[in-house]
Protein backbone atom coordinates (compact mmCIF):
# COMPACT_ATOMS: atom_id res chain seq x y z
CA UNK A 1 0.00 0.00 0.00
CA UNK A 2 1.33 3.46 -0.90
CA UNK A 3 1.72 5.93 1.89
CA UNK A 4 0.88 9.62 1.81
CA UNK A 5 2.70 11.01 4.78
CA UNK A 6 4.67 9.88 7.79
CA UNK A 7 5.43 11.25 11.21
CA UNK A 8 8.80 10.08 12.47
CA UNK A 9 9.50 10.23 16.17
CA UNK A 10 7.60 13.51 16.48
CA UNK A 11 7.56 15.41 19.75
CA UNK A 12 5.79 18.72 20.05
CA UNK A 13 3.85 21.09 22.29
CA UNK A 14 3.16 24.71 23.04
CA UNK A 15 5.67 26.99 24.75
CA UNK A 16 7.55 24.82 27.25
CA UNK A 17 4.83 22.18 27.51
CA UNK A 18 5.18 18.86 25.73
CA UNK A 19 1.83 17.66 24.43
CA UNK A 20 2.76 14.62 22.33
CA UNK A 21 5.93 12.62 22.50
CA UNK A 22 7.80 10.24 20.17
CA UNK A 23 4.95 9.70 17.75
CA UNK A 24 5.45 7.45 14.73
CA UNK A 25 2.51 7.33 12.39
CA UNK A 26 2.01 6.53 8.72
CA UNK A 27 -1.03 7.58 6.74
CA UNK A 28 -1.69 5.42 3.69
CA UNK A 29 -3.61 6.20 0.55
CA UNK A 30 -7.32 5.54 1.10
CA UNK A 31 -6.65 4.82 4.74
CA UNK A 32 -9.45 5.47 7.23
CA UNK A 33 -7.70 6.18 10.48
CA UNK A 34 -9.64 6.83 13.64
CA UNK A 35 -7.79 8.75 16.33
CA UNK A 36 -9.14 8.39 19.83
CA UNK A 37 -8.01 9.57 23.21
CA UNK A 38 -9.15 11.43 26.31
CA UNK A 39 -9.62 15.22 26.41
CA UNK A 40 -6.42 17.21 26.28
CA UNK A 41 -4.34 14.23 25.19
CA UNK A 42 -3.09 15.91 22.03
CA UNK A 43 -5.53 14.79 19.35
CA UNK A 44 -5.93 18.20 17.77
CA UNK A 45 -2.21 18.91 18.23
CA UNK A 46 -1.44 15.75 16.28
CA UNK A 47 -3.77 16.86 13.48
CA UNK A 48 -2.04 20.21 13.35
CA UNK A 49 1.31 18.52 12.86
CA UNK A 50 -0.10 16.28 10.13
CA UNK A 51 -1.45 19.34 8.33
CA UNK A 52 1.77 21.27 8.77
CA UNK A 53 0.18 23.95 10.95
CA UNK A 54 2.51 23.21 13.83
CA UNK A 55 6.22 22.48 13.61
CA UNK A 56 7.46 19.47 15.54
CA UNK A 57 10.02 20.27 18.26
CA UNK A 58 11.74 17.02 17.47
CA UNK A 59 11.27 14.47 14.72
CA UNK A 60 9.86 15.18 11.28
CA UNK A 61 6.92 15.11 8.95
CA UNK A 62 7.65 13.44 5.61
CA UNK A 63 5.51 13.47 2.48
CA UNK A 64 5.61 10.62 0.00
CA UNK A 65 5.88 13.08 -2.87
CA UNK A 66 4.72 16.60 -2.28
CA UNK A 67 2.31 17.84 0.37
CA UNK A 68 -0.96 16.04 -0.34
CA UNK A 69 -4.09 18.09 -0.91
CA UNK A 70 -5.74 18.27 2.50
CA UNK A 71 -9.39 18.99 3.19
CA UNK A 72 -9.84 20.05 6.80
CA UNK A 73 -13.04 20.05 8.77
CA UNK A 74 -12.24 21.84 12.02
CA UNK A 75 -13.76 21.14 15.39
CA UNK A 76 -17.08 22.89 15.23
CA UNK A 77 -17.05 26.25 16.92
CA UNK A 78 -19.69 28.92 16.81
CA UNK A 79 -17.81 31.32 14.59
CA UNK A 80 -18.67 35.00 14.55
CA UNK A 81 -22.42 34.86 13.89
CA UNK A 82 -22.42 38.25 12.22
CA UNK A 83 -19.52 37.66 9.86
CA UNK A 84 -20.63 38.95 6.45
CA UNK A 85 -20.17 35.80 4.35
CA UNK A 86 -22.60 33.60 2.45
CA UNK A 87 -22.71 29.81 2.71
CA UNK A 88 -21.64 29.62 -0.93
CA UNK A 89 -18.54 31.70 -0.30
CA UNK A 90 -17.59 29.52 2.67
CA UNK A 91 -17.64 26.48 0.38
CA UNK A 92 -15.68 28.33 -2.31
CA UNK A 93 -13.00 29.20 0.23
CA UNK A 94 -12.01 25.54 0.00
CA UNK A 95 -10.69 26.17 -3.51
CA UNK A 96 -8.02 28.62 -2.41
CA UNK A 97 -4.59 27.88 -3.81
CA UNK A 98 -2.40 25.28 -2.25
CA UNK A 99 0.87 27.11 -2.64
CA UNK A 100 2.43 29.96 -0.78
CA UNK A 101 2.36 32.44 -3.61
CA UNK A 102 0.65 35.76 -3.16
CA UNK A 103 -2.12 35.64 -5.68
CA UNK A 104 -5.78 36.38 -5.95
CA UNK A 105 -7.09 32.85 -6.57
CA UNK A 106 -10.03 33.64 -8.78
CA UNK A 107 -13.21 31.64 -8.76
CA UNK A 108 -13.21 29.72 -11.97
CA UNK A 109 -16.42 28.49 -13.53
CA UNK A 110 -15.28 25.00 -12.69
CA UNK A 111 -15.10 25.78 -8.97
CA UNK A 112 -18.56 27.30 -8.99
CA UNK A 113 -19.96 24.27 -10.80
CA UNK A 114 -18.30 21.95 -8.31
CA UNK A 115 -19.66 23.98 -5.39
CA UNK A 116 -23.17 23.71 -6.80
CA UNK A 117 -22.76 19.95 -7.15
CA UNK A 118 -21.71 19.66 -3.51
CA UNK A 119 -24.69 21.68 -2.31
CA UNK A 120 -26.89 19.23 -4.17
CA UNK A 121 -25.07 16.14 -2.97
CA UNK A 122 -24.88 17.08 0.69
CA UNK A 123 -28.50 18.12 0.89
CA UNK A 124 -27.86 21.79 1.50
CA UNK A 125 -29.32 23.15 -1.71
CA UNK A 126 -31.17 26.40 -1.23
CA UNK A 127 -28.79 27.66 1.46
CA UNK A 128 -26.25 29.08 -0.99
CA UNK A 129 -27.06 32.74 -0.48
CA UNK A 130 -27.86 32.58 3.21
CA UNK A 131 -25.54 34.22 5.66
CA UNK A 132 -23.40 31.52 7.24
CA UNK A 133 -24.08 32.74 10.78
CA UNK A 134 -27.82 32.14 10.43
CA UNK A 135 -27.48 28.40 9.72
CA UNK A 136 -28.08 25.58 12.17
CA UNK A 137 -25.26 23.44 13.59
CA UNK A 138 -25.93 20.56 11.20
CA UNK A 139 -26.12 22.86 8.19
CA UNK A 140 -22.87 24.55 9.17
CA UNK A 141 -21.16 21.17 9.48
CA UNK A 142 -22.37 20.17 6.02
CA UNK A 143 -21.10 23.46 4.61
CA UNK A 144 -17.74 22.82 6.24
CA UNK A 145 -17.68 19.30 4.78
CA UNK A 146 -18.43 20.76 1.35
CA UNK A 147 -15.61 23.26 1.87
CA UNK A 148 -13.23 20.43 2.74
CA UNK A 149 -14.33 18.34 -0.26
CA UNK A 150 -14.44 20.96 -3.00
CA UNK A 151 -10.74 20.67 -3.77
CA UNK A 152 -10.98 16.87 -4.17
CA UNK A 153 -8.48 16.30 -1.40
CA UNK A 154 -6.26 13.24 -1.12
CA UNK A 155 -6.59 13.43 2.63
CA UNK A 156 -9.68 14.46 4.55
CA UNK A 157 -9.06 15.50 8.14
CA UNK A 158 -12.06 15.60 10.47
CA UNK A 159 -11.80 16.91 14.02
CA UNK A 160 -14.76 15.76 16.13
CA UNK A 161 -17.20 16.36 13.29
CA UNK A 162 -20.36 15.23 15.06
CA UNK A 163 -20.02 16.87 18.46
CA UNK A 164 -22.79 19.42 18.08
CA UNK A 165 -25.20 17.68 15.76
CA UNK A 166 -28.03 15.21 16.24
CA UNK A 167 -27.90 11.45 15.72
CA UNK A 168 -29.83 11.51 12.44
CA UNK A 169 -27.20 13.80 10.97
CA UNK A 170 -24.40 11.67 12.42
CA UNK A 171 -25.67 8.47 10.81
CA UNK A 172 -25.95 10.00 7.34
CA UNK A 173 -22.62 11.71 7.82
CA UNK A 174 -20.71 8.49 8.49
CA UNK A 175 -22.40 6.72 5.59
CA UNK A 176 -21.23 9.53 3.37
CA UNK A 177 -17.69 9.24 4.75
CA UNK A 178 -17.59 5.53 3.94
CA UNK A 179 -18.48 6.43 0.35
CA UNK A 180 -15.80 9.14 0.20
CA UNK A 181 -13.20 6.73 1.51
CA UNK A 182 -13.06 5.02 -1.87
CA UNK A 183 -11.54 8.23 -3.26
CA UNK A 184 -9.45 9.62 -0.42
CA UNK A 185 -7.71 8.87 2.85
CA UNK A 186 -9.59 10.01 5.94
CA UNK A 187 -8.38 10.83 9.42
CA UNK A 188 -11.18 11.08 11.93
CA UNK A 189 -10.72 12.32 15.46
CA UNK A 190 -13.56 11.41 17.73
CA UNK A 191 -14.43 10.30 21.19
CA UNK A 192 -17.54 8.55 19.95
CA UNK A 193 -16.08 5.09 19.92
CA UNK A 194 -19.36 3.47 18.93
CA UNK A 195 -19.19 5.05 15.53
CA UNK A 196 -15.48 5.18 15.14
CA UNK A 197 -14.69 1.49 15.33
CA UNK A 198 -17.48 0.42 13.02
CA UNK A 199 -16.36 2.71 10.22
CA UNK A 200 -12.60 3.05 10.38
CA UNK A 201 -9.92 0.74 9.00
CA UNK A 202 -7.24 1.47 11.57
CA UNK A 203 -7.20 3.02 15.00
CA UNK A 204 -4.63 5.13 16.77
CA UNK A 205 -5.05 5.76 20.44
CA UNK A 206 -3.28 8.84 21.65
CA UNK A 207 -2.46 9.82 25.17
CA UNK A 208 0.76 11.84 25.12
CA UNK A 209 2.18 9.15 22.89
CA UNK A 210 0.56 7.01 20.25
CA UNK A 211 -0.55 3.41 20.06
CA UNK A 212 -1.33 2.32 16.56
CA UNK A 213 -3.72 -0.53 16.07
CA UNK A 214 -4.12 -2.02 12.66
CA UNK A 215 -7.68 -3.04 12.06
CA UNK A 216 -10.84 -1.83 13.75
CA UNK A 217 -11.67 -4.67 16.16
CA UNK A 218 -11.21 -2.58 19.22
CA UNK A 219 -11.61 -4.74 22.27
CA UNK A 220 -11.30 -4.06 25.93
CA UNK A 221 -8.09 -6.10 25.98
CA UNK A 222 -6.59 -4.11 23.15
CA UNK A 223 -7.25 -0.84 24.91
CA UNK A 224 -5.99 -2.14 28.22
CA UNK A 225 -2.86 -3.26 26.51
CA UNK A 226 -2.42 0.20 25.09
CA UNK A 227 -3.21 1.85 28.42
CA UNK A 228 -5.81 3.97 26.76
CA UNK A 229 -7.98 5.42 29.50
CA UNK A 230 -11.21 5.77 27.63
CA UNK A 231 -14.74 4.43 27.55
CA UNK A 232 -14.89 1.26 25.59
CA UNK A 233 -17.56 -0.44 23.60
CA UNK A 234 -18.60 -3.80 22.34
CA UNK A 235 -19.56 -4.76 18.83
CA UNK A 236 -22.88 -5.91 17.56
CA UNK A 237 -25.92 -4.39 16.02
CA UNK A 238 -26.42 -2.15 18.98
CA UNK A 239 -23.12 -0.75 20.20
CA UNK A 240 -22.97 -0.85 23.97
CA UNK A 241 -20.58 1.02 26.12
CA UNK A 242 -18.87 -0.34 29.16
CA UNK A 243 -18.26 2.72 31.24
CA UNK A 244 -15.21 1.56 33.01
CA UNK A 245 -11.95 3.32 33.58
CA UNK A 246 -8.52 1.79 33.64
CA UNK A 247 -7.32 0.51 36.93
CA UNK A 248 -10.80 -0.43 38.10
CA UNK A 249 -10.34 -4.09 37.27
CA UNK B 1 -22.59 81.83 6.52
CA UNK B 2 -24.86 80.40 3.84
CA UNK B 3 -24.30 76.92 2.40
CA UNK B 4 -23.87 78.32 -1.09
CA UNK B 5 -21.10 80.62 0.18
CA UNK B 6 -19.41 77.64 1.81
CA UNK B 7 -19.16 75.62 -1.36
CA UNK B 8 -17.56 78.43 -3.26
CA UNK B 9 -14.69 78.56 -0.80
CA UNK B 10 -11.67 76.75 -2.12
CA UNK B 11 -10.70 75.31 1.25
CA UNK B 12 -14.16 73.87 1.58
CA UNK B 13 -13.89 72.07 -1.73
CA UNK B 14 -10.55 70.66 -0.62
CA UNK B 15 -12.18 69.41 2.56
CA UNK B 16 -14.93 67.76 0.53
CA UNK B 17 -12.38 65.92 -1.59
CA UNK B 18 -10.55 64.84 1.56
CA UNK B 19 -13.86 63.63 3.00
CA UNK B 20 -14.52 61.61 -0.14
CA UNK B 21 -11.17 59.83 -0.02
CA UNK B 22 -11.28 59.35 3.74
CA UNK B 23 -14.70 57.71 3.60
CA UNK B 24 -13.61 55.25 0.90
CA UNK B 25 -10.44 54.32 2.83
CA UNK B 26 -12.41 53.94 6.06
CA UNK B 27 -15.17 52.02 4.28
CA UNK B 28 -12.69 49.42 3.05
CA UNK B 29 -10.37 49.16 6.04
CA UNK B 30 -13.17 49.60 8.57
CA UNK B 31 -15.01 46.62 7.11
CA UNK B 32 -11.84 44.57 7.53
CA UNK B 33 -11.37 45.78 11.12
CA UNK B 34 -14.98 45.13 12.13
CA UNK B 35 -15.31 41.71 10.50
CA UNK B 36 -11.90 40.60 11.78
CA UNK B 37 -12.81 41.92 15.24
CA UNK B 38 -9.69 44.01 15.62
CA UNK B 39 -11.40 47.27 16.53
CA UNK B 40 -9.49 47.43 19.80
CA UNK B 41 -6.17 46.80 18.05
CA UNK B 42 -6.95 49.67 15.71
CA UNK B 43 -7.80 51.94 18.65
CA UNK B 44 -4.42 51.05 20.15
CA UNK B 45 -2.56 51.78 16.92
CA UNK B 46 -4.33 55.12 16.59
CA UNK B 47 -3.43 56.27 20.10
CA UNK B 48 0.10 54.89 19.89
CA UNK B 49 0.68 57.07 16.83
CA UNK B 50 0.45 60.13 19.09
CA UNK B 51 4.02 59.29 20.09
CA UNK B 52 4.97 60.06 16.50
CA UNK B 53 3.12 63.39 16.57
CA UNK B 54 5.20 64.45 19.59
CA UNK B 55 8.37 63.17 17.97
CA UNK B 56 7.53 65.12 14.83
CA UNK B 57 7.20 68.34 16.81
CA UNK B 58 10.47 67.69 18.59
CA UNK B 59 12.44 66.87 15.44
CA UNK B 60 10.79 69.62 13.44
CA UNK B 61 9.32 67.26 10.81
CA UNK B 62 5.69 66.86 9.76
CA UNK B 63 3.94 65.27 12.76
CA UNK B 64 1.85 63.09 10.41
CA UNK B 65 5.02 61.42 9.15
CA UNK B 66 6.04 60.74 12.75
CA UNK B 67 2.57 59.33 13.39
CA UNK B 68 2.85 57.07 10.35
CA UNK B 69 6.15 55.64 11.61
CA UNK B 70 4.78 55.08 15.12
CA UNK B 71 1.49 53.68 13.85
CA UNK B 72 3.12 51.14 11.57
CA UNK B 73 5.59 50.18 14.30
CA UNK B 74 2.77 49.65 16.79
CA UNK B 75 0.88 47.57 14.20
CA UNK B 76 3.88 45.33 13.56
CA UNK B 77 4.56 44.92 17.29
CA UNK B 78 0.95 43.90 18.00
CA UNK B 79 0.97 41.41 15.13
CA UNK B 80 4.34 39.97 16.04
CA UNK B 81 3.62 39.68 19.75
CA UNK B 82 0.24 38.08 19.25
CA UNK B 83 1.92 35.39 17.15
CA UNK B 84 5.04 34.86 19.21
CA UNK B 85 4.27 35.73 22.77
CA UNK B 86 1.86 34.53 25.40
CA UNK B 87 1.03 38.05 26.60
CA UNK B 88 -2.70 38.73 26.36
CA UNK B 89 -3.45 40.70 23.25
CA UNK B 90 -5.70 43.23 24.95
CA UNK B 91 -3.13 43.86 27.68
CA UNK B 92 -0.50 44.44 25.02
CA UNK B 93 -2.78 46.90 23.24
CA UNK B 94 -3.37 48.70 26.54
CA UNK B 95 0.38 49.02 27.00
CA UNK B 96 1.08 50.32 23.48
CA UNK B 97 -1.93 52.65 23.63
CA UNK B 98 -0.75 54.48 26.74
CA UNK B 99 2.97 54.18 26.00
CA UNK B 100 2.56 55.95 22.66
CA UNK B 101 0.52 58.71 24.26
CA UNK B 102 3.13 59.10 27.03
CA UNK B 103 6.00 59.42 24.53
CA UNK B 104 4.00 62.02 22.63
CA UNK B 105 3.31 64.10 25.73
CA UNK B 106 6.95 63.99 26.86
CA UNK B 107 8.23 65.10 23.45
CA UNK B 108 5.72 67.91 23.16
CA UNK B 109 6.69 69.06 26.66
CA UNK B 110 10.43 69.15 25.91
CA UNK B 111 9.94 70.83 22.54
CA UNK B 112 10.70 74.52 23.07
CA UNK B 113 7.82 76.89 22.44
CA UNK B 114 4.18 76.31 21.80
CA UNK B 115 2.86 73.29 19.87
CA UNK B 116 0.62 74.71 17.18
CA UNK B 117 -2.25 72.61 15.78
CA UNK B 118 -1.93 70.11 18.61
CA UNK B 119 -5.70 70.11 19.08
CA UNK B 120 -6.23 69.44 15.39
CA UNK B 121 -4.22 66.22 15.66
CA UNK B 122 -6.17 65.11 18.70
CA UNK B 123 -9.64 66.07 17.55
CA UNK B 124 -9.17 66.71 13.84
CA UNK B 125 -10.01 69.71 11.70
CA UNK B 126 -11.02 68.80 8.19
CA UNK B 127 -11.15 72.45 7.14
CA UNK B 128 -7.41 72.80 7.59
CA UNK B 129 -6.34 69.84 5.44
CA UNK B 130 -3.51 70.63 3.08
CA UNK B 131 -3.00 69.52 -0.51
CA UNK B 132 -0.40 67.12 0.80
CA UNK B 133 -2.98 65.56 3.15
CA UNK B 134 -5.40 65.13 0.24
CA UNK B 135 -2.65 63.57 -1.83
CA UNK B 136 -1.77 61.16 0.99
CA UNK B 137 -5.44 60.21 1.34
CA UNK B 138 -5.66 59.64 -2.41
CA UNK B 139 -2.59 57.39 -2.33
CA UNK B 140 -3.94 55.33 0.56
CA UNK B 141 -7.31 54.93 -1.18
CA UNK B 142 -5.58 53.62 -4.31
CA UNK B 143 -3.47 51.27 -2.20
CA UNK B 144 -6.53 49.99 -0.29
CA UNK B 145 -8.59 49.49 -3.44
CA UNK B 146 -5.70 47.69 -5.10
CA UNK B 147 -5.11 45.39 -2.14
CA UNK B 148 -8.77 44.55 -1.68
CA UNK B 149 -9.38 43.98 -5.38
CA UNK B 150 -6.35 41.80 -5.83
CA UNK B 151 -6.75 39.86 -2.57
CA UNK B 152 -10.50 40.13 -2.02
CA UNK B 153 -11.21 36.43 -1.58
CA UNK B 154 -8.06 35.76 0.35
CA UNK B 155 -8.80 38.56 2.82
CA UNK B 156 -12.42 37.49 3.19
CA UNK B 157 -11.57 33.85 3.80
CA UNK B 158 -8.66 34.51 6.16
CA UNK B 159 -10.84 36.87 8.18
CA UNK B 160 -13.50 34.17 8.37
CA UNK B 161 -11.32 31.18 9.26
CA UNK B 162 -7.57 31.70 9.34
CA UNK B 163 -6.79 28.19 10.60
CA UNK B 164 -8.51 26.63 7.60
CA UNK B 165 -6.59 28.80 5.17
CA UNK B 166 -3.36 27.75 6.85
CA UNK B 167 -4.35 24.12 6.41
CA UNK B 168 -4.62 24.87 2.68
CA UNK B 169 -0.98 25.87 2.70
CA UNK B 170 -1.70 29.58 2.35
CA UNK B 171 0.73 32.01 3.89
CA UNK B 172 -1.72 33.96 6.03
CA UNK B 173 1.07 35.70 7.91
CA UNK B 174 2.10 37.95 5.06
CA UNK B 175 -1.52 38.97 4.47
CA UNK B 176 -1.94 39.74 8.18
CA UNK B 177 1.17 41.93 8.30
CA UNK B 178 0.37 43.85 5.12
CA UNK B 179 -3.20 44.50 6.21
CA UNK B 180 -2.35 45.60 9.74
CA UNK B 181 0.16 48.08 8.27
CA UNK B 182 -2.52 49.30 5.87
CA UNK B 183 -4.85 49.75 8.86
CA UNK B 184 -2.18 51.89 10.56
CA UNK B 185 -1.66 54.01 7.42
CA UNK B 186 -5.38 54.61 6.92
CA UNK B 187 -5.72 55.64 10.56
CA UNK B 188 -2.81 58.05 10.29
CA UNK B 189 -4.02 59.69 7.08
CA UNK B 190 -7.46 60.15 8.61
CA UNK B 191 -6.06 61.83 11.73
CA UNK B 192 -6.31 65.21 9.98
CA UNK B 193 -10.00 64.60 9.35
CA UNK B 194 -11.31 63.60 12.78
CA UNK B 195 -8.25 63.33 15.02
CA UNK B 196 -6.51 60.53 16.89
CA UNK B 197 -9.16 60.22 19.55
CA UNK B 198 -12.13 60.08 17.18
CA UNK B 199 -10.72 58.24 14.17
CA UNK B 200 -11.78 54.81 15.39
CA UNK B 201 -15.44 55.72 15.06
CA UNK B 202 -14.93 56.56 11.38
CA UNK B 203 -13.76 52.96 11.00
CA UNK B 204 -16.59 51.31 12.93
CA UNK B 205 -19.81 53.34 12.94
CA UNK B 206 -20.34 53.37 9.13
CA UNK B 207 -19.92 49.58 9.20
CA UNK B 208 -22.41 49.26 12.06
CA UNK B 209 -24.90 51.24 9.94
CA UNK B 210 -24.15 49.18 6.81
CA UNK B 211 -24.67 45.99 8.82
CA UNK B 212 -28.29 47.00 9.32
CA UNK B 213 -28.84 46.65 5.58
CA UNK B 214 -26.49 43.95 4.32
CA UNK B 215 -24.58 40.84 5.33
CA UNK B 216 -22.40 40.84 2.24
CA UNK B 217 -18.76 41.86 2.64
CA UNK B 218 -18.30 43.87 -0.55
CA UNK B 219 -21.67 45.57 -0.21
CA UNK B 220 -20.70 46.45 3.35
CA UNK B 221 -17.60 48.21 2.02
CA UNK B 222 -19.60 50.25 -0.49
CA UNK B 223 -22.44 51.12 1.90
CA UNK B 224 -20.18 52.11 4.76
CA UNK B 225 -18.22 54.38 2.41
CA UNK B 226 -21.48 56.07 1.40
CA UNK B 227 -22.69 56.45 5.00
CA UNK B 228 -19.26 57.67 6.10
CA UNK B 229 -19.20 60.28 3.34
CA UNK B 230 -22.73 61.49 4.11
CA UNK B 231 -21.91 61.90 7.80
CA UNK B 232 -18.67 63.76 7.10
CA UNK B 233 -20.45 66.16 4.74
CA UNK B 234 -23.28 66.73 7.22
CA UNK B 235 -20.75 67.28 10.00
CA UNK B 236 -18.69 69.59 7.83
CA UNK B 237 -21.64 71.79 6.89
CA UNK B 238 -23.20 71.85 10.36
CA UNK B 239 -19.90 72.62 12.08
CA UNK B 240 -19.19 75.49 9.68
CA UNK B 241 -22.66 76.95 10.08
CA UNK B 242 -22.68 76.68 13.87
CA UNK B 243 -19.00 77.38 14.38
CA UNK B 244 -18.34 74.20 16.39
CA UNK B 245 -15.44 71.70 15.98
CA UNK B 246 -15.77 69.67 12.78
CA UNK B 247 -14.28 66.36 14.01
CA UNK B 248 -16.71 66.08 16.89
CA UNK B 249 -19.64 67.17 14.71
CA UNK B 250 -18.80 64.49 12.12
CA UNK B 251 -18.77 61.76 14.77
CA UNK B 252 -21.94 63.13 16.33
CA UNK B 253 -23.73 63.01 12.94
CA UNK B 254 -22.44 59.49 12.33
CA UNK B 255 -23.64 58.11 15.66
CA UNK B 256 -26.91 60.03 15.39
CA UNK B 257 -27.51 58.51 11.95
CA UNK B 258 -26.77 55.07 13.39
CA UNK B 259 -29.17 55.49 16.31
CA UNK B 260 -32.03 56.67 14.10
CA UNK B 261 -31.60 53.86 11.56
CA UNK B 262 -31.11 51.24 14.27
CA UNK B 263 -34.24 52.47 16.05
CA UNK B 264 -36.24 52.35 12.83
CA UNK B 265 -35.04 48.81 12.17
CA UNK B 266 -36.03 47.65 15.66
CA UNK B 267 -39.51 49.10 15.25
CA UNK B 268 -39.89 47.47 11.83
CA UNK B 269 -38.86 44.06 13.21
CA UNK B 270 -41.32 44.36 16.09
CA UNK B 271 -44.16 45.32 13.75
CA UNK B 272 -43.35 42.40 11.48
CA UNK B 273 -43.33 40.02 14.44
CA UNK B 274 -46.73 41.28 15.51
CA UNK B 275 -48.21 40.79 12.05
CA UNK B 276 -46.64 37.32 11.88
CA UNK B 277 -48.20 36.46 15.24
CA UNK B 278 -51.61 37.42 13.89
CA UNK B 279 -51.24 35.61 10.59
CA UNK B 280 -49.47 32.39 11.56
CA UNK B 281 -51.67 29.48 12.55
CA UNK B 282 -50.44 26.09 13.69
Amino acid sequence: MNWLLKLEDVTTGYDDKIIVKNVDLTIYEKDFLGIIGPNGCGKTTLLKIIMGLLEPVEGKLIYAESRPKIGYLPQFLAKDKKFPISAFDVVLSGTMCLNNKIDSCKDTKENIKRANELFEKLGIKGLENQNFGTLSGGQMQRIFLARALISSPELLVLDEPTTFVDTVFTKGFYEHLAELNSQMAIILVSHELGVISSHVKNIACINKTIHYHSGNDLSREVLDHYECPIDILGHGDIPHRVLRKHGDN
Amino acid sequence: MEIIDLITYKFFLKSLIAAFFASIACGIIGTYIVSRRIVFISGGISHASFGGIGMGYYLGIDPVIGAAVFGVMAAIVVQFMSEHSDIRQDSLIGILWSFGMAIGIIFIYITPGYAPDLMSYLFGDILTVTYLDVLALFAIVILSIFTFTFWYRKILYISFDEEFMKSRGINTRIVNYILICLVALVIVTCIRVVGIILVISLLTVPQAIAELFTDNYSRMIVMSSVFGFSAIVIGLVVSSLLGIPSGATIIFSLVFLFMILKGMQSIRIRLRLKSNLRNTKF
